[in-house]
């Protein structure tokens, strides 16, 4: 008992810090509606309780219902309903020839309100799709092993439940009346009742029958009671049955709605070994693994794809990404979104300096990352986010670099200030080892490698002579013809500054000048080799040579930074060198 | 005589349908009043956040497929109750735990007795906070540190100055003097510890 109650007071103490009970209401009622019925085994296979076409009626009649029709008239309706079929049957079967409209009497009235609990097989209805449908026994376990009515202590439990038969019934009855309301179809038969939404289908088909069969058509007497059940078109009565087939065909159609045209959300760039890339094609159910892909290959909207390891791939607009798990494509206003489908999925988003945005997306919630690199991993019904760089946000609120936090419907919670331990999950580590990357974030001090400059809060400010900023790189970084160096500064007034890589043992140096506006934060990104190739501020040596290929594989020693104004100051927050992967 | 045969038949249907939105509009309402108790219940069973989610979610479905009828608000707390709990068996079954029925039956009874059939959670919360004034600063610094920020004891042993192992003892003894206080402040019966 006391750990119970100690137990119970942190989970109070976790409500008084800001993590209350998530309001799940929305979350459930969907589920419920859902056709594949989330999580819960077996809803989609039931129309009795999913029922898309209930819940559409249910949106639009309820104000309606709510007025019109209480509880207490189904009851009094039913016995009613029960003893006008009962009337007809007997007014018909005294008469021996079928009327139009009597088997509809004498099928969907009858069987259910009789008996929910033993409904005959030849008397149900034969529109009804579950005869053997579990959910048909009201009384039914909900859990194998769990008790019914669990309150059977503090609630008359078995007593009242027989009584309770006839409010049981509408929970299926309903169910196969659902297809008959579509709004626009005008009444069949508008003599007696302008009903609204007319349903067609139950009352139109036993009338039609002895429109088809006709008068004319002489029926041995021991086809009156099967004509209640024309669910068997191997009914002998062939022409009989026939006829209504038409009914449900015509009505389908309006109801489907165009398919959306998929777009290309991405583009094949890398994918590390063994993880076995699979693609799911909208609207597929299985997964095709892909084989021999190469770069450049292009995914739609509405495909998912599946990675054992880290995939990368390009968004447009400069933005990466990295996947790993089953990931769900879209676009949504020509942005690409990302949707991890199951728990541990995860994305990568690397859109610093982009122009584009991306969204990521959790069922309903969906956030737009644009000029931050973030990481998006499914947890349970959320998304746990993580913000690696620049920030994040939804709706008023913000992540920071080094901040987590699980978003769901209501926004972020469970905010943490993790730092660098972000970059510790394995998912972000293998995407580094792909790009090779080497990364100084200055949040610990570089101690004698950084030989100009000073640490301060996560950044390093420059110091008033040439150079500003200096670092030394621990072991040197070999450039390939895909190295790139990016670096995050900011000056306190507009100016140009020189960033230079330094070769090992001065086997040469090379540069860039970019100008900065006062006050921003600015990512520059240098493709080395590409510099190499075509800019003119390359230098090697001493001799001020261009910079050509056989730079490559140099082992890069330092880095260093200049800022070309008198007074400005420099800060940089981070600097990487990596490699684009390539695709093998 | 003249008889509409479709009409009645048309009258019976519609009536039906009607009474089924019903019902779906008042099983809303169900979840909207119960699901909150359903997920602290969870947790209280030993489920994590998202399990209890997931868990909450499974056990409304699970009711709405059985053709659930309300009697009372006690009794379908109750039902709502068993059919979570019974959830968490299938998920702690299916990752290869055996735990038994019986281990969590008494768990019922104490939530009970502890939350009021969970109607009590609020004041409950209100005692807590009252007694979590009685703290000491760095009592409440700790709770803030772990609850709000979330932080790891080694994390909050370094904003504390303290051992990883201190911080550990630290938040026992707090909790066992927020207990202390409870159980003095609601009349929980102290008796029962053992």
């Amino acid at each position: 008992m006391v750990a119970r109650k100690e137990r119970l007071i942190e989970q109070m103490l976790e409500e008084i810090h800001g993590n209350p009970p998530p309001d799940m209401t929305a979350r459930i009622t969907r589920a419920m509606h859902a056709p594949d019925a989330g999580t819960t085994q077996g809803l989609a296979d039931s129309p009795a309780l999913g029922g898309d076409l209930v819940r559409q009626d249910a949106a639009v009649q309820a104000p309606v219902i709510r007025v019109a029709f209480p509880w207490h008239w189904f009851a009094a309706a039913a016995a009613a309903a029960v003893l006008v079929g009962a009337l007809l049957a007997m007014t018909f079967s005294a008469k021996g020839d079928p009327e139009p409209g009597q088997p509809g009497i004498a099928g969907p009235g009858n069987s259910p309100a009789a008996s929910p609990r033993a409904p005959r097989p030849d008397a149900q209805d034969p529109r009804r799709e579950l005869p053997s449908n579990p959910r048909e026994n009201p009384r039914e376990p909900v859990v194998p092993g769990s008790p019914r009515q669990p309150g059977a202590n503090t609630q008359p439990q078995p007593g009242p439940a027989q009584p309770d038969s006839p409010p049981v019934v509408p929970p299926d009855q309903p169910d196969h009346v659902q297809n008959p309301p579509k709004p626009e179809t005008p009444p069949e038969n508008p003599r007696e009742y302008p009903q609204p939404p007319a349903p067609q289908d139950p009352p139109r088909e036993p009338a039609k029958d002895p429109v088809v069969g006709g008068p004319d058509a002489p029926k041995p007497g021991p086809e009156v009671p099967k004509q209640p059940v024309p669910d068997q078109p191997s009914n002998p009565s062939g022409p009989v049955v026939e006829a209504p087939k038409p009914d449900p065909v015509p009505d389908r159609p309006p109801t489907e709605a165009p398919k959306p045209v998929p777009v290309r959300v991405a583009t094949f760039l890398y994918q590390s070994d063994s993880a076995r890339l699979s693609l799911r094609a909208a609207g597929e159910t299985s997964w095709k693994e892909i084989k021999d892909i190469k770069s450049g290959q292009e995914f739609l909207s509405g495909s998912s794809l599946r990675a054992r390891r880290p995939v990368q791939l390009d968004l447009g607009n400069g933005i990466r990404a990295w996947l790993q798990g089953d990931i769900e494509l879209g676009i949504s206003d020509a942005t690409p979104s990302l949707e991890p489908l199951t728990t541990g999925d995860a994305v990568y988003i690397d859109a610093l300096g982009c122009k584009g945005a991306v969204l990521v997306r959790r069922g309903d919630v969906s956030m737009e990352v644009s000029d931050a690199a973030m990481m998006a991993e499914r947890s349970g019904t959320n998304l746990k986010i993580a913000c690696l760089d620049n920030e994040v946000s939804w709706g008023e609120s913000k992540l920071t670099a080094g901040q987590s936090a699980s978003l769901s419907g209501k926004g972020f919670s469970r905010e943490k200030t993790e730092g660098q331990r972000l970059r510790e999950d394995k998912f972000i580590r293998e995407i580094a080892k792909a790009q090779n990357l080497w990364r100084e974030d200055f949040e610990t001090k570089p101690g004698e490698r950084l030989f100009s400059g000073e640490v301060d809060g996560g950044r390093v400010i420059g110091a008033q002579r040439e150079p500003s900023i200096g670092l030394n790189f621990p072991g040197g970084h070999a450039i390939s013809e895909r190295s790139y160096l990016r670096v995050r500064l900011r000056v306190n007034a507009a100016a140009t500054v020189g960033l230079q890589l330094v070769a090992d043992e001065n086997k040469g140096k090379f540069g860039r000048e970019v100008t900065l506006e006062a006050d921003h934060w600015t990512i520059v990104r240098i493709a080395l080799v590409a510099q190499a190739d075509g800019e003119q501020r390359g230098k090697v040596g001493g001799n001020g040579g261009v910079v050509e290929k056989p730079y490559l594989n140099v082992l890069i020693a330092k880095f260093q930074a200049t800022v070309k104004a008198k007074g400005a100051q420099l800060e940089i927050d981070w600097i990487e060198i990596g490699e684009e992967p390539q695709a093998k | 005589m003249n008889l509409e045969p479709p009409d009645p038949c048309w009258a019976f249907l519609k009536v039906m349908a009607l009474a089924a939105v019903e019902k779906r509009l008042d099983f809303e309402a169900l979840i909207e009043r119960h699901q909150a108790g359903v997920w602290r219940y969870l947790r209280f069973l030993g489920a994590s956040r998202t399990e209890a989610e997931d868990l909450t979610q499974e056990t409304f479905l699970a009711v709405w497929k059985s053709g659930f009828e309300q009697y009372s608000d006690a009794a379908t707390a109750a039902y709502f109750r068993t059919t979570a709990r019974s959830r968490f068996l299938m998920m702690l079954r299916a990752r290869g735990r055996r735990p038994k029925e019986s281990d969590l039956a008494d768990f019922d009874a104490d939530w009970m007795a502890l939350t009021n059939d969970g109607e009590a959670w609020d004041e409950r919360i209100e005692v807590l906070q009252k007694c979590m004034g009685q703290l000491q600063s760095k009592g409440r610094e700790a709770l803030d540190l772990c609850y709000r920020q979330g932080l790891t004891q080694a994390e909050m042993a370094d904003r504390l100055e303290m051992k990883p192992e201190g911080v550990k003892t630290l938040l026992r003894r707090i909790v066992e003097k927020l207990r202390q206080c409870m159980e003095a402040k609601l009349k929980w019966s102290p008796e029962k510890n053992v």
